[in-house]
């Protein structure tokens, strides 16, 4: 009788070590994980605000032209701040993109606020973020260009003042860091048939500090 | 001479049979309402409200400034307002979709950029797209030839094509491959509409901000044809529909919303909407009293029903009178004229109170009582006929209205009422106190020593009525966009289009230097020589070979063709007012415009106007007052001579004494209304002096009929009766909204009692004795 009430207690205290045992152990793996989440969120924001540098060559096929309208320069996307689009070719002027409208660059390196539509479409744009796009367009997804790594979205625009500029704008993104997208291809199609072509590369040079205070 | 004259006519009257009358008067009534009918079927009557449509405009600069001015007539703004202003833009999109399809709507827009107004620009001025150029492309073509580079003219086409999203270049590229175009209506239509405004674009749509909404606006014009009262005031109440829809206030702070509406013709409306309340209410409220009267007088229905015929009639014939002398017709007009309610049915009064306490037989009433009804007639008239002197239309109209319907009043009483028989005795309105002149001299004493006292304020702001809600959005959308609703105005005038434009031009360049924000007529119009200099800019720079880098892009020989076919654009000022509302327009055989200044001229920019030989600074609602104020000055030379005459009529009648005393009683009721009207009103205006006249005129029955017959019960019941009507149907005006109105109808309400209590108190009958 004793020794099967031994035997009871035994059984009872391994029962709950083993419980013990699980449920400490699914706390730790659990703490793991999202510590190991939390790490990674952390780092793929950090790498998704940081400034982005590369070059663009544009082509504009405009009807009433001879020939499509070609240039070319570099650009630097800081997320949720703006875009510096630096024109070098076959003009050389210096814009930058905020969220409260466009702004000219003079030589002397003072912005000038210019009166025309703010172009917060294209911030849009850059940002490739589906939710900051359906602001301005509804969205259909293209067959990939280049590999599953791309990815191409049909834009079309939303408001009466946009369809009057644009009948669609073709979207060519791909992934530079886990979680960060960038566009590499931008197609603007007007309504009279004309279309602007964007090319995009990511490049390793670093954004210079002078680049960086337009930002502020 | 006179007394022969009346006894003729009472001897014709009298020997008329009552069926011949009554057929008189049914003639009367048929014909004005055969001649009203035919005039309703043939021409729209045209209606107007608002005091300016009230008054004479007779200067040309004055009549230029208000025909400049019709460019606000017919726009609209409405400011859709959101704590969001992705809602925002929808809800505007709502609204321009809701009134697409209303047949008063020219034009609808939220964004210029986004409208056919520009596409009507670019089909203008690509018919020749180098005679207009753009401030700073002129610098840069100068510069270009001065120094002889090309690299800004480069850069320039370069930058513009460059943009991803420009509907002016690209709407333009089509008529003009050099961006010429594009860059004059960039500039005219950004940089000039953005100036020291506040408007902006955001998330391409053109915006404000305010410090709980962004407003996104909705540019409406109206088809001038539909610029009336009543088309007004439907777009008023379709436009306030809307408002209601869409004013959400802040239950939940982030989906509130808001709609402001601005535009003159909403002013119209509202003016209107007020006008017509008080017609209705104002002749519901007089009919109704004065129903109750004759009732209450003679306690039987058939006086009532002759009472309403007579009033009736007078109504009739004064709207047919109406109808044929005016083309359009002032809807205050109707408003004043409600008095003739009060002063037609004491005709009816002095008559059926005859009836009542005597037994005359119909010829002998109408014996009795056909001196003084047409002394009533004719002094009634000759006061309101003074009004003809001022220049207030809307009062030309209500003399018009007044006299004829006094006319008709006059001849269905005659006609109809002596014949009536009813038994009834009724309530007694008779007053009989003390007489002594006493009272008369106290009068002329408190007159006398108030006098000095009076306070006249002639600003014409004070005697227009304005919706304080309109005033109150307007102060809030002026606050929004930094521009006036309202500009100030400097006039020019020229012989010709173009040596007018060439001044504005001279004249908008130097005020601009002097910090002036202005919108000017030569933003968009050009003189001939100025355009062709224009295109001599753009070829000069193309023989120097200026354009050589953008070339290549273009098709060959494309710069040199268009050169060719260059030349001045035909001037268009009417295209250009309807879309900027900017106008030229010609008055008195020469051609007006007007620079539309977003503030008061400083001395310099004064000096500036005073040295451009044909130009002025026109404040018309100063000039106004100013007229108005002369007119109130003028009013005692006009009563003066007009009081002469009634004291020769009466003085042959009953002798110069009699005649004197008789015209102190209205004359010092008048007087004295003013100085009691003081005491409710901050201060005095022309109505209440054009008050005054009328007084006198309506007291002079009260007088003559106590003088011609006694002071009786019989004729202070009569004279009370009347009083008592007229004090009704004027006293329901000082409820008025309109302070015109309602100053008009204070002092003729305190007038008529006061004439009404001296006209009892003085011994006139004792007159015969002095």
């Amino acid at each position: 009788m004793k020794e099967t009430s031994m035997k009871a207690v035994s059984v009872q205290q391994i029962l709950l070590f083993v419980l013990s045992f699980v449920l400490v152990f699914s706390l730790f793996c659990w703490s793991l994980v999202t510590g190991a989440t939390e790490v990674f969120t952390a780092e793929q924001q950090a790498t998704s605000l940081q400034p982005l540098k590369g070059t663009f060559s544009q082509s504009k096929n405009i009807k009433p032209l001879k020939r499509p309208f070609k240039s070319e320069g570099s650009f630097v996307y800081f997320p949720n701040k703006g875009l510096l689009w630096h024109t070098k070719k076959p003009v050389d002027s210096l814009k930058l993109f905020a969220h409260d409208g466009v702004y000219k660059i003079d030589e002397q390196g003072a912005l000038q606020k210019e009166a025309q539509l703010d172009n917060d479409f294209f911030l849009a744009l850059f940002s490739a973020n589906e939710q900051k796009l359906a602001k301005f367009f509804t969205t259909e997804v293209l067959q990939s260009e280049g590999g599953v790594q791309v990815i191409c979205l049909a834009l079309t625009p939303i408001s009466d003042t946009m369809r009057s500029l644009f009948k669609q704008v073709n979207l060519c993104m791909s992934e530079v860091n886990v979680g960060t997208k960038i566009p590499n291809k931008i197609e603007l199609i007007e309504e009279k048939g004309n279309n602007t072509e964007i090319l995009l590369q990511l490049s390793s040079a670093k954004v210079s500090p002078r680049e960086l205070a337009y930002f502020d | 001479m006179i007394k022969s004259f009346i006894k003729g006519l009472t001897s014709l009257l009298n020997s008329l049979s009552n069926k011949s009358y009554i057929a008189l008067w049914l003639l009367m009534v048929v014909t004005s309402s055969v001649i009203l009918l035919m005039k309703l079927n043939t021409t729209e009557q045209q209606y107007n409200a608002g005091l300016l449509a009230a008054l004479e405009i007779n200067l040309p600069e004055h009549q230029a400034a208000i025909a400049l001015g019709q460019n606000y007539q017919n726009k609209l703004l409405l400011l859709v307002g959101h704590t969001n202003l992705e809602q925002a833009a929808t809800m505007a999109s709502e609204i321009r979709a809701r009134l697409q399809d209303k047949s008063w709507l020219a034009s609808i827009y939220s964004n210029p950029l986004n409208s056919k107004q520009l596409q009507q620009l670019v089909a203008y001025y690509g018919s020749s797209p180098f005679s207009y150029l753009a401030n700073s492309q002129k610098e840069t073509l100068r510069t270009a030839l001065k120094n002889n580079q090309t690299q800004t003219i480069t850069d320039d086409y370069f930058s513009l094509l460059n943009q991803w999203a420009d509907p002016i270049v690209s709407q333009s590229l089509e008529k003009d491959v050099t961006l010429t175009l594009a860059t004059f209506l960039k500039e005219r239509l950004l940089t000039n509409a953005q100036g020291d405004t506040h408007w902006h674009f955001s998330q391409q749509e053109l915006m404000l901000k305010g410090d709980d909404f962004s407003y996104i606006p909705v540019f409406i014009s109206i088809k001038p044809a539909y610029v009336n009262i009543r088309d007004s005031v439907a777009i008023y109440q379709e436009l306030q529909r809307i408002k209601v829809d869409y004013t959400h206030p802040s239950a939940e702070q982030n989906n509130a919303s808001e709609v402001l509406m601005t535009g003159m013709i909403l002013h119209s409306a509202a003016a209107s909407l007020q006008a017509q309340s008080e017609i209705s209410l104002f002749g519901l409220f007089s009919l109704v009293g004065v129903m109750l009267i004759i009732l209450l007088a003679f306690r039987a229905i058939t006086p009532l029903i002759a009472c309403l015929a007579v009033i009736g009639s007078a109504l009739l014939v004064g709207i047919v009178a109406l109808m044929l002398w005016f083309d359009s017709i002032h809807l205050l007009a109707f408003v004043f004229a409600v008095s003739i309610l009060g002063i037609a049915v004491d005709y009816g009064f002095h008559i059926l109170v005859l009836r009542q306490h005597t037994q005359e037989s119909a010829k002998g009433i109408r014996s009795i009582v056909f001196l003084p009804l047409t002394i009533a007639l004719v002094s009634t008239i000759a006061g309101y006929s003074l009004f003809f002197t001022t220049p207030i239309n809307l009062l030309h109209q209500v003399v018009v209205f007044v006299g004829f319907g006094l006319v008709g009043a006059y001849l269905s009483a005659l006609l109809l009422l002596p014949s009536i028989r009813f038994s009834n005795m009724g309530t007694s309105f008779a007053v009989l106190p003390k007489q002594h002149f006493a009272y008369l001299f106290i009068a002329i004493l408190v007159f006398i020593t108030s006098i000095s006292r009076l306070n006249f304020d002639d600003n014409i702001g004070n005697l227009n009525t304005k919706s304080s809600l309109l005033v109150q959005e307007e102060q809030k959308v002026a606050k929004l966009t930094g521009e006036n609703v309202y500009p100030y105005m400097v006039l020019i005038t020229g012989n010709s289009q173009d040596s007018l434009l060439q001044e504005s031009q001279q004249l908008t360049k130097n005020l601009r230097t002097q910090g002036a924000v202005l919108k000017s007529i030569t933003d968009w119009q050009l003189p001939q020589a100025e355009q062709q200099k224009n295109i001599a800019l753009v070829r000069a720079n193309w023989q120097s070979d200026h354009y050589r880098d953008i070339t290549p892009y273009l098709d060959d020989n494309a710069i040199e063709s268009a050169l060719a076919k260059a030349k001045p654009i035909a001037l268009l000022p009417t295209f250009i007012a309807q879309n900027m509302g900017v106008d030229i327009q010609k008055v008195s055989d020469q051609y007006w415009t007007a620079l539309l200044l977003n503030a008061p001229l400083s001395e310099l920019q004064n000096l500036s106007v005073a040295q451009s030989p044909n130009a002025s600074y026109v404040n018309l609602p100063v000039a106004l007052s100013k007229q108005l104020g002369e007119v109130r000055s003028n009013v005692l030379q006009v009563a003066l001579p007009a009081i002469l005459v009634i004291l020769v009529i009466l003085s042959l009648y009953f002798g110069f004494t009699s005649a004197l005393i008789m015209l102190l009683v209205p004359t010092v009721s008048a007087g004295l209304a003013l100085v009691f009207s003081q005491l409710f009103q901050a201060s005095l205006n022309i109505f209440n002096v054009l008050a005054c006249l009328l007084i006198i005129t309506l007291a002079i029955d009260y007088v003559v009929f106590f003088r011609a017959h006694g002071v009786t019960k019989l004729i202070s019941h009569t004279v009370s009766l009347s009083a008592v009507s007229s004090a009704l149907t004027f006293g329901v005006m000082s409820f008025s909204a309109t302070p015109a109105v309602s100053s008009f109808g204070l002092t003729l309400l305190i007038g008529i009692s006061l004439a009404w209590l001296l006209s009892h108190l003085t011994p006139l009958t004792y007159l015969n004795k002095l």
